[in-house]
């Protein structure tokens, strides 16, 4: 079984070729199901594939979040997948940034408001 | 135990592939009607790493060598025999053939656009009004949608244009960067580099890096295949 430290130095490895590699092999093409690969790697994929791309994103061009200290992993959780039973990966460490973009922060932000008037 | 280990699809009737998968497996074509599944029996299932993923990617190079029309699988696509391999593929079939035809003497071009930081973003103080259902849907969809608006995106890809004969395009809501797939013409890989170098001066705010040419893994479930709906932005040519 792949731990997720292993998964993480794979997607972190410096070398922007392997970054697409994993993009295509493990993000694209044709699967039978999506559970089989989520089993055999022993981690959530979509956290795997948002690695994937973020830290293309590294490689290629500068951090501007490079004061938030969390990278990559609070952006994971600024964007929930669609993926029906898809969860972030529960060992990817988070802190928190004080931003959400879930409806629920919306309207609790928006009681806070009220209460201040 | 053995499972099959899928590598591609390609049309039923291709020739039987001589080459070995990436744990040294004999492979071989399993028909499920119009398609055919090129498989090897593997006892064990490779674990996820970088030297498995680069000789899956190899097999699958080595077999689209030889086929004009393949379709890359996603590594790590096990079936526990022929009947679940052929009950996974039946119902895609009719998509897998059409994609088969779509990438027939194809491959394909990634191309990572960086730029995001240029375009239009929510101001604080209209994040701070958002207090209804539809507000927040509308500023989720302005991130969604924000790389519409990333400055000369739509000339660079015009100047693309014509040696693109389909194009994907992803961009995630909180991602910088936005990844744009182009189906060319097998052989003209070149030819789409200049393109791109001769292109960039149309969108000088952009960053762009280029690779490929590669098997046409990010068209192999764009008819029909297993779309997740998930929440990435994709489309062909003519509606990007």
């Amino acid at each position: 079984m792949t731990s997720f430290g292993e998964v993480r130095g794979l997607v972190s490895a410096p070398d922007a070729s392997l970054i697409d590699l994993v993009d295509h092999v493990l993000n694209k093409g044709v699967s039978l199901t999506g559970e089989v690969v989520l089993g055999i790697a022993g981690v959530d994929l979509v956290y795997l594939r948002l690695s994937a791309l973020l830290c293309a994103a590294d490689r290629l061009f500068p951090r501007p979040w490079e004061d938030a200290g969390t990278w990559p992993f609070q952006h994971i959780r600024a964007r929930p997948s669609a993926r029906a039973g898809l969860a972030v990966a529960p060992s990817a460490p988070r802190r928190s940034t004080g931003k959400t973009t879930r409806p629920g922060g919306a309207r609790r932000r928006s009681r806070g408001r009220a209460r201040g008037r | 135990v053995s499972a099959l280990y899928l590598y591609a699809v390609v049309r039923t009737g291709s020739r039987r592939p001589s080459s070995r998968g990436l744990l040294g497996e004999r492979l071989r074509c399993v028909a499920c009607g119009p398609v055919a599944a090129v498989v090897g029996e593997v006892e064990t299932m490779p674990a996820l790493s970088a030297r498995h993923l680069r000789a899956h990617d190899r097999v699958v190079r080595r077999l689209a060598r030889s086929a004009p029309a393949l379709l890359p699988a996603r590594f790590g696509s096990l079936a526990a025999d022929e009947a679940a391999l052929r009950a996974g593929l039946a119902p895609r079939a009719p998509g897998l053939r059409r994609a088969l035809e779509e990438v027939r003497g194809a491959e394909q071009m990634t191309l990572r656009i960086s730029g995001l930081r240029a375009a239009p973003r929510p101001s604080r103080s209209g994040a701070r009004r958002e207090g209804s259902g539809t507000e927040y849907l509308v500023a989720r969809h302005a991130r969604r949608t924000a790389w519409r608006r990333l400055p000369g995106l739509s000339r660079l890809l015009a100047g693309l244009r014509p040696l693109v004969r389909g194009q994907r395009i992803e961009a995630a809501e909180s991602s910088l960067v936005v990844s744009v797939y182009h189906l060319i013409r097998r052989g003209t890989a070149g030819q789409y580099r200049a393109a791109v170098r001769r292109a960039r001066p149309l969108a000088p705010a952009l960053r762009l890096a280029c690779s490929g040419p590669w098997p046409a893994y990010a068209f192999a479930d764009a008819f029909g295949g297993a779309d997740d709906g998930s929440a990435d932005f994709a489309s062909r040519a003519g509606r990007a």
